[in-house]
């Protein structure tokens, strides 16, 4: 244990220190190589001069070192190989898109993430919109913007091992502890196993994601609205403005640059939502995205067996043959 | 805000609106933190929100068989427990008959047929009495309706905290997390100065000075000029 702390304290200091000197270190050689003091004031100049056309460089280089071999490699490397064969030997054409788009799970998942993407932002940024002007108004209002916002600071495992507490199905007549099938149980209906609930289901996991990112969309737009100039609201009040005009006509068009800001944001994280569908359903009862099909293909197919893709794909959703 | 002639609506609309989003948001959280103190039998079998409350099963047990009575005072006596050590079941009810499991009051004296009489109190320990002597390989199997009540506990902390990998859990988390949010930063900042310092263009006369070397070697003098 003690040896596990030592080398992680050892990581991380020499991690950071190692991207520190780097920099300080550059940035104190070019000086030193092109003097820009104790020399004559021409070569001071020029050397001024050369500095400024290696330094951007010396600070930009980590930056487009990481992003060439991490992104610009990857992206090109893919998209080489998504016109060869599984050995990455042979030209095949447009062969794996003609599977791939023939694959009813991959059409599956590609029709649940436009799902994702046409609900997931709208909502949070609705949500987030409402708490924020809502809470403006009241004097409470930090405290409960507090406890909206707590959901963000829960990992997306976490959050669903919360939500199974929610969705818990147990048999009609059972006690039930999950709290959705308790309400209904009370008001007479009967519980349903909500993650399977074919559609609906996408729609039960999607809350999840607008419970942790509403409190995100909330913070940054209220900072939005503060910076709103009182007099325009003054102003609109004095015209005869109501309370939706004021908000619409008013509020919304001043605020709209932090409300792209914020729709785009979770939109570029509802592309890669993962973790809620692989810890709620595995992608089962047609849930299934392409972060989790991706993953099922490239790692749990790895370890199911060798076998072909198509065959497993059926083999591990039985849900499909229905 | 002045109170006068505005409606309830007008008036508390608002407040109601965000407690009621509040409860929403909370609850999902207040549920597992309410279950993580509970009982882990419990959890499985009661919703989180009934923690409060004491809550009833019914179950069945046997006493001993005859090869445990003793004779005492010419009777012949079997005494036990029907519940499990440490459980936290209370007895309310028993019976001998499954068509009626709560026949009887726990600590009550039970009078059954041929004056054998069987006592089973709260705790689950029970007397079973009888003018003659038991026989038979089984004892007598006895019904009962069991009460839960509330109870909470810090093993489930206690499992996680000492569960096997945790510590190496942590310390690999903290590795990541600190380098990946100090580096970040530091490429980052160097990265935005870099392109202050050499690609952008000057906006306006004051932006001049952040960009000492750029093409124009005019500006470049007066810098220079500075710097010496």
């Amino acid at each position: 244990m003690t040896g596990q702390i030592i080398s992680a304290i050892l990581t991380v200091v020499l991690g950071v220190s190692g991207c520190v000197v780097y920099f300080w270190g550059a940035n104190r050689l070019l000086d030193m190589i092109f003097p820009a003091h104790g020399v004559s004031s021409q070569s001071a100049i020029d050397n001024l001069r050369r500095q400024g056309l290696i330094r951007p460089w010396l600070f930009l280089g980590p930056a487009l070192l990481i992003l060439t071999i991490y992104l610009i490699y990857p992206v090109i490397e893919t998209a080489r190989l998504s016109f060869l064969d599984r050995g990455g030997q042979n030209f095949v054409g447009t062969a794996n898109y003609e599977w791939a788009l023939g694959d009813r799970e991959f059409r599956q998942a590609i029709f649940n993430n436009f799902l994702w993407l046409a609900v997931v932002p709208a909502a949070c940024t609705f949500f987030g919109l409402v708490i924020a002007v809502l809470t403006d108004r009241i004097w409470w209002g930090n405290i409960a913007k507090m406890f909206v916002f707590m959901p963000l600071a829960i990992s997306f495992v976490g959050a669903s091992v919360i939500w199974k507490f929610i969705y818990e199905y147990r048999g009609d007549g059972q006690t039930q502890i999950g709290v959705l099938n308790a309400i209904v149980q009370w008001f007479g209906g009967e519980p349903q196993v909500w993650i399977s609930l074919p559609f609906w289901n996408n729609f039960f996991l999607m809350v999840i994601l607008i419970w942790i990112q509403t409190g995100f969309a909330m913070v940054i737009l209220s900072a939005a609205l503060r910076g709103i100039p009182d007099e325009t609201i003054e102003a609109a009040t004095i015209d005869g403005a109501n309370g939706f005009q004021i908000f619409w006509k008013i509020m919304v068009p001043q605020i709209w640059g932090t409300i792209a800001v914020v729709w785009t944001t979770i939109t570029i994280l509802v592309l890669k939502v993962f973790d809620i569908v692989l810890t709620m359903t595995n992608g089962q009862w047609n849930t299934q995205v392409l972060a989790n099909l991706m993953f099922d293909w490239m790692f749990a197919a790895a370890a199911i067996s060798a076998a072909a893709r198509p065959s497993r794909s059926s083999s591990c959703s039985p849900s499909y043959r229905s | 805000m002045a109170a006068t002639g505005k409606s309830f609506a007008q008036r508390w609309g608002v407040h109601i609106a965000v407690l009621l989003i509040v409860i929403v948001w909370t609850v999902p959280t207040l549920g597992i933190l309410v279950s993580s103190l509970r009982d882990k039998d419990q959890i499985a079998v009661s919703g989180w929100w009934t923690a409060l409350t004491t809550s009833s099963q019914t179950g069945q047990g046997r006493t001993d068989a005859a090869d445990a009575q003793v004779e005492q005072g010419g009777r012949f006596v079997i005494s036990g427990n029907l519940l499990e050590d440490g459980t936290a079941l209370r007895i309310t009810a028993f019976g001998t008959r499954i068509q009626e499991p709560t026949a009887h009051q726990a600590g009550t004296v039970a009078e059954l047929e041929d004056g054998v009489t069987l006592q089973v109190n709260e705790d689950g320990s029970y007397v079973y009495s009888s003018p003659v002597a038991f026989e038979g390989r089984r004892g007598e199997r006895v019904f009962f309706e069991a009460s839960t009540p509330p109870r909470f506990t810090t093993e489930n902390y206690e499992t996680v905290l000492f569960s096997e990998g945790i510590g190496r859990s942590f310390i690999n988390s903290l590795t990541v997390t600190i380098p990946a949010t100090i580096i970040p930063i530091l490429i980052a900042a160097f990265a935005a100065y870099a392109r202050l310092d050499a690609f952008s263009r000057p906006r306006d006369p004051d932006r001049r000075r952040h960009r000492p070397a750029g093409r124009p070697p005019a500006d470049v003098a007066d810098t220079a000029a500075q710097a010496l």
